[in-house]
């Protein structure tokens, strides 16, 4: 991939500065931005074509991390010693064959045989050699489950904010918020129930998808498995069971950090950082295909174009890769410096814009369009292109100066192709430095383009950010969520939406479907409560297996053989 | 390049095996319509090029085999010299050619026994039944037959020379044994033949060999066993389009994996059976071919014996390496067979005719060529625009949509005909068993029945003694409004389901109902009835789902006898109930009838798939409104079965997901296959209602139907 060297001035310098006194960026009207107080209501041109979602104010009392650290009810009960045996025999019942060497190696004397001990310490030792050689090519794989996940999420803090995942439901007004307690509620616009969502499995939730082309089908990546509950649009229970949710596992597919399902609905696809197949499932029969690809070391990040062509995955190594969804071949995609952090596709499906971790830069990758003629064929271009540079700009403000900019976290395009948006993370050593949302305005035919337009900025923390698509007959615009300020330990959604009244001349959907980009972002303080980070500690001390069955088995007997060989 | 190595291969190969080839197709010679010659192309070409690939990986197997089986772990450079010493002997060569023999004998039991419609048997005695079928029975012998030389191969290519079941003892024996039943004349042969041989070799039975070919011969009975127990001869069709060579790299690894499973408990039960019943054989073989207990080695029924190290490790890699390749032939015949085939939408040539899409769609010739074309369907219309076009295109002289009407009534037919199957399970299961119980009932159903139309009741009883009494199928059905098949011509009438649904579909509040403009729907409206008065009776539709064997009704009254032999056959059933063993092989597993009703539910899935794209697409790519002469009919039968599987559902049973096997060989998908189909089916009535929206209010359907359309339009469903 060539990248081109030139553009070296930030876009962002090109914005309007942006405003800080505790207004919110509520809507667009007239093709202008609106910031207002959160309470104030939008102009009467608008007020009637509002729809009626709920007010959403969830305290963080009532979303405190769990304080199940352990899973079993072990603590509860008096330890009692018991014999090596019965103890090896539990420890490969519940954690496998790494388990009971475990158990061996770190047994007294004279419990098991010596040359027993002997060998299951120099298995061990073995294993975890040719694990910390694996680790040294793939360094994510050293990580604990819980850390991939915040790593590789799309969202911004996710293991200090109380709001992990968001996900809008692609043709109504519905959407689906996870929390930091590992539940996830659903609001609808016009009802008061919300349902929440809780299971046994579900855990570190990354990434949350509705089913195209149904009313309550939401799939969830959790820390071991896919949940995909099946959520009744009628019911009017607030606590649907744990039968509703079917369990899509796969051995060595954990932690999930990426969901999509395909625009036609068939199939869902699912990701995980330590392993290097896409999961392609077929979910009513829950029998699922690999993609099988070497090298890259996982996959994190996964999206499908909005035509239903293509799909972009991301892996934890400076490499990505885009499918074509007929065939389900690839092309391989090395990037210069870092990973693929996020990206997305143009409503046509033909061009896919992407950022890369360590850099403030955008790509863009085009990609010629197969009507169905030519199986098997990507078609992307040569090279990337760089479309903006984002990186840090300062401000003069009434308030002093501020500096905007840096890495990009996140990327999300208007159904309609009119607007970009894209969360910038701000630089962590300058205090004034703060994430912000930049939206861009974009066309994509004939040409390409991309202009600079708005920061909005605020000092919480953005968190997730999702663009639909919603009909006019469904009263396109939803309202910002407010009613009262912001607490400080409070989430907050607020939605922006865009006038669909008032458009820009550039290009008009062809049938009376009216596009608009809502933009999602999720504010809340940055200082949480001393308790609450004192309980996420814990949390991630728990201890994960990097390895499992498969790969112990391989390497046992590797090294049985090598020691055979050697001594003999 | 590929298709180049195909050609190649198949033009030397096919003069070896153009016998072969005559026997595997010789079902298909019996007539040689334009139709039929597609089918034998298609199939032909996919099963030579699928057994060509079995023969070049056959060497590779063996390879493998020979490498394994002379493991020498601690002089590994000797290993491997000797063993690629051994792959080019002529032994090697002479057993590999006789494993090519046997794997084409293999793969033309693949294509005589394969179907797209896996069998599922109600009940325990029923699987027995079905493995008593002559040509399976002659399936699982010819296996044995097949196992027994291939682990006679693998003893050859191993030890590098022939191996005979008659050794030379290996210690002398003490004292002359003289079976008690052996004929004197024998006994004066073997003295003379000895005393010939200057010196004394009294010759042994080579009981590891014997061993070792009987477990062939059991390996060989019990893959036949499971091949048919497992449903192995269904042909699946991945749910996602892949090149073939990803998908055989990607079933490779399961593939040894259970096979090298498989063989370990094959063996386990072989030396079961060996270690209770090994001593008949094993007499059989002394007394025929008149030798010697060689008291230097154990016999094999006995435990020491049994726990030989060498022999399991020998016996079980020869059981894996017959496997591997018995499964690789079939792996390569499903991944060609259930590849896409693009059949061409409209014919250029006359000639062609034949052989375009809407032809085969609607041909009944080989259930395969039916599914591939559906299959082709559901492609077309997701990914190309262009063969779309020609769909919706209009015919050059006179302007008709012939195209497009073959496929949608194709379609409509399908789908109408599970909703009748569908309606008639679930009178069947609320009746609980009623209907078929007694031959009042069925006259009591028949004086209920005389609310329906005259019409209805004439045919009823015209046909009646072609029909089972227990096919409760409701014929009101017919009396869709626009339903022109002639499939359900006869069925009696029945139900009050059946009424309720005539009665919704004919609703008077409809804008349909009284008030049809167009002409054309009144011509069919027409042709309807006068085409169905005269149709055949299509049995076969019926016999699908009626379970108890086909009796021809008697007369009106009952007569006393029949009666007597009912109340009799009622008795011994309660009799045999009560017995433990009978009644666990006749009770019914509740979930199989419903599995059976959506046994061939993969060509809904894509008859639903295609329609639902195409009429989608329709809305911008049909110019000549094409479409929308159907779109009534395609909106109410996909609402009728979205009803009637939504009912379905409610049943105990139906609901239940089959236990979700791990990743293995054995395909276990068409158990599950009714939830997709309830998927498949919501996703294509949405597909519909997101891309038309409030145009939808325009489209004439029943009060019942839009008040269900509109939950659709408000995602409430």
């Amino acid at each position: 991939m060539q990248l081109p060297q030139t553009m070296k001035m930030s876009m962002l310098a090109l914005f309007q500065a942006p405003r800080l006194h505790g207004e919110l960026t509520l809507y667009e009207f007239n093709n202008e931005m609106v910031p207002g107080l959160v309470y104030e209501s939008p102009p009467a041109a608008f007020r009637d074509q509002l729809v009626d979602i709920p007010d959403i104010t969830i305290p963080l009392e009532a979303v405190k991390a769990p304080g199940r650290v352990e899973l079993s009810s072990k603590a509860a009960f008096i330890h009692h010693r018991e014999g090596v045996w019965k103890r090896c025999l539990n420890a490969w019942h519940n954690v496998g064959l790494a388990g009971l060497l475990e158990e061996m190696s770190n047994s007294e004397e004279e419990e098991v045989p010596a040359w027993l001990g002997h060998l299951a310490r120099s298995s061990l030792a073995l294993c975890r050699l040719a694990s910390s050689f694996h680790g040294s090519l793939f360094p994510h794989l050293t990580m604990k489950s819980e850390d991939l996940t915040a790593e590789f999420s799309q969202a911004l803090d996710w293991t200090g904010c109380s709001l992990r995942a968001f996900a809008w439901h692609p043709h109504t007004n519905k959407f689906a918020l996870a929390l930091i307690d590992d539940s996830i509620r659903v609001y609808t616009s016009g009802s008061q129930t919300v349902p929440t969502l809780k299971h046994r499995l579900q855990k570190d939730v990354a990434s949350m998808a509705w089913k195209p082309l149904c009313a309550s089908i939401l799939a969830v990546a959790c820390q071991s498995c896919v949940l995909v509950w099946h959520v009744d649009p009628n019911s009017l229970s607030t606590r649907p069971s744990s039968g509703c949710a079917q369990i899509l596992s796969y051995p060595g597919h954990s932690p999930v950090t990426s969901v999509c399902w395909s625009p036609s609905a068939k199939v869902l696809l699912s990701a995980s950082p330590v392993d290097t197949a896409v999961l392609v499932w077929n979910v009513s029969t829950e029998s699922c295909v690999p993609l099988q690809r070497v090298g890259g070391g996982g996959v994190t990040f996964l999206s499908w174009s909005p035509d239903g062509s293509k799909v972009v995955g991301a892996t934890p190594s400076p490499v990505f890769r885009v499918w074509e969804t007929q065939m389900w071949s690839c092309e391989r995609w090395p990037t210069l410096h870092g990973r693929f952090q996020t990206g997305c596709w143009s409503p046509d499906g033909s061009r896919l814009l992407f950022a890369v971790k360590g850099e403030s830069v955008i790509y863009s990758l085009s990609f010629s369009s197969s009507d169905g003629q030519s199986k098997g064929t990507v078609g992307g271009g040569q090279s990337a292109m760089m479309v903006a540079d984002v990186s840090e700009t300062t401000f003069e403000t009434e308030n002093g100066e501020i500096s905007i900019g840096g890495e990009i976290h996140s990327i999300a395009w208007d159904p309609s192709g009119e607007r970009l948006a894209v969360i910038i993370t701000g630089n962590p050593a300058n205090e004034s430095s703060l994430p912000v949302i930049a939206v861009f305005r974009t066309r994509n035919s004939p040409m390409f383009e991309l202009l600079p337009w708005y920061v909005t900025l605020r000092k919480l923390c953005v968190q997730c950010m999702q663009s639909v698509r919603l009909h006019s007959s469904l009263k396109a615009v939803i309202r910002a969520v407010h009613g009262k300020l912001p607490m400080d330990n409070d989430v907050h959604i607020v939605i922006y939406y865009r006038d669909p009244i008032k458009r820009l001349g550039w290009n008009r959907a062809p049938d009376d479907v009216i596009q608009t980009i809502v933009i999602i972002s999720v504010f809340r303080s940055l200082t949480a409560s001393a308790a609450h980070t004192d309980c996420l500690r814990r949390h991630r001390q728990k201890y994960r297996m990097c390895f499992y069955i498969g790969r112990e088995c391989l390497c046992v007997s590797l090294c049985i053989y090598i020691y055979i060989y050697i001594f003999f | 390049m590929c298709t180049t190595i195909y050609k190649q291969s198949y033009i030397c190969l096919f003069f070896l095996c153009e016998p072969c080839c005559i026997i595997m197709f010789g079902f298909a010679l019996f007539s040689f319509s334009d139709v039929l010659l597609i089918v034998m192309q298609v199939l032909r070409w996919r099963s030579v090029v699928s057994f060509t690939w079995s023969i070049i990986l056959l060497p590779i197997t063996s390879v493998a085999f020979i490498t394994f089986s002379r493991i020498q772990l601690f002089h590994p450079i000797d290993w491997l010299a000797e063993s690629l010493g051994d792959v080019g002997s002529s032994y090697a060569l002479f057993c590999l050619c006789l494993l090519c023999v046997l794997l084409g004998i293999h793969c033309t039991f693949n294509v005589q026994f394969y179907t797209v419609v896996p069998s599922i048997p109600c009940s325990r005695l029923t699987a027995i039944g079905r493995l008593l079928v002559p040509n399976r029975v002659l399936h699982s012998l010819a296996h044995a037959v097949i196992g027994m030389i291939v682990f006679w191969c693998c003893s050859i290519i191993r030890k590098g020379h022939f191996q005979p079941l008659r050794i030379p003892c290996t210690s002398a024996p003490r004292s002359m044994y003289i079976a008690p039943g052996m004929p004197l004349v024998l006994l004066e042969l073997r003295t003379c033949w000895s005393q010939n041989e200057s010196i004394v070799h009294t010759m042994c039975l080579n009981e590891h060999h014997l061993f070792h070919l009987l477990a062939g011969a059991f390996l060989g009975f019990s893959y036949s066993l499971l091949y048919f127990v497992h449903n192995m001869n269904y042909l699946p069709f991945p749910s996602i389009e892949q090149f073939k060579y990803v998908q055989f790299r990607r079933c490779l690894p399961m593939l040894i994996r259970y096979s090298s499973s498989q063989s370990f408990y094959m063996f386990w039960s072989f030396t079961l059976f060996y270690f209770f019943l090994g001593y008949i054989p094993r007499t059989w073989m002394k007394s025929v071919m008149n030798l010697q207990t060689d008291s230097g080695q154990p016999p094999l029924d006995t435990l020491r014996g049994l726990l030989d190290l060498t022999l399991i490790y020998h016996t079980w890699l020869s059981g894996t390496f017959a496997l591997v390749n018995w499964h690789l032939v079939l792996l390569l015949f499903r991944i060609h067979a259930a590849e896409a085939h693009v059949f061409p939408v409209q014919a250029v040539f006359v000639e062609e005719a034949d052989s375009c899409l809407p032809k085969i769609l609607s041909s009944n010739v080989s259930p395969l060529l039916k599914y591939l074309a559906f299959q082709d369907l559901a492609l077309l219309s997701q990914y190309s625009s262009a063969r779309r076009k020609e769909v919706f295109s209009l015919s050059q002289p006179g302007g008709h949509p012939y195209i497009w009407n073959a496929i949608s009534k194709e379609c409509v037919d399908l789908l109408t005909n599970l909703t009748v199957r569908l309606v008639a399970h679930q009178e069947a299961a609320a009746g609980n068993g009623r209907v078929r119980r007694s031959s009042f009932s069925a006259e009591t159903r028949k004086l209920s029945s005389s609310s329906g139309t005259s019409l209805i009741e004439e045919r009823s009883d015209q046909n009646q003694t072609n029909l089972p009494p227990q096919a409760a199928i409701p014929v009101a059905l017919k009396a869709f409004p626009l339903l022109k098949s002639s499939r359900y011509a006869g069925i009696p009438a029945a139900s009050p389901a059946a009424n309720r649904i005539s009665a919704l579909s004919l609703d008077p509040n409809s804008p349909w109902h009284g008030s049809v403009q167009s002409p054309h729907v009144m011509r069919r409206n027409v042709k309807l009835w006068s085409s169905d008065s005269h149709a055949p009776l299509n049995t076969s539709e019926v016999c699908a789902f009626s379970t108890a064997s086909p009796k021809p009704r008697s007369a009106d009254e009952p007569n006393p006898l029949h009666v007597w032999i009912q109340q009799k056959q009622e008795q011994l059933k309660n009799f045999l109930s009560k017995r433990v063993l009978i009644s666990h092989l006749f009770s019914k597993r509740p979930e199989a009838s419903s599995q059976e009703i959506f046994v061939d539910a993969q060509i809904h899935i894509w008859a639903l798939e295609g329609m639902s794209h195409l009429v989608a697409a329709s809305f911008t790519e049909d110019k000549m409104g094409v479409v929308q002469t159907t779109f009534s009919t395609i909106m109410h039968t996909l609402l009728t079965l979205q009803e009637a599987v939504e009912k379905h559902f409610k049943l105990p049973y139906a609901s239940s997901k089959p236990v979700r096997s791990p990743e293995s060989f054995v395909d276990a998908s068409y158990k599950a296959l009714r939830f997709e189909l309830r998927a498949a089916l919501k996703t294509a009535i949405y597909r519909i209602t997101t891309r038309f929206g409030e145009h939808l209010h325009a489209v004439p359907v029943s009060v019942e139907h839009r008040k269900k359309l509109q939950q659709f339009l408000d995602f409430k469903e």
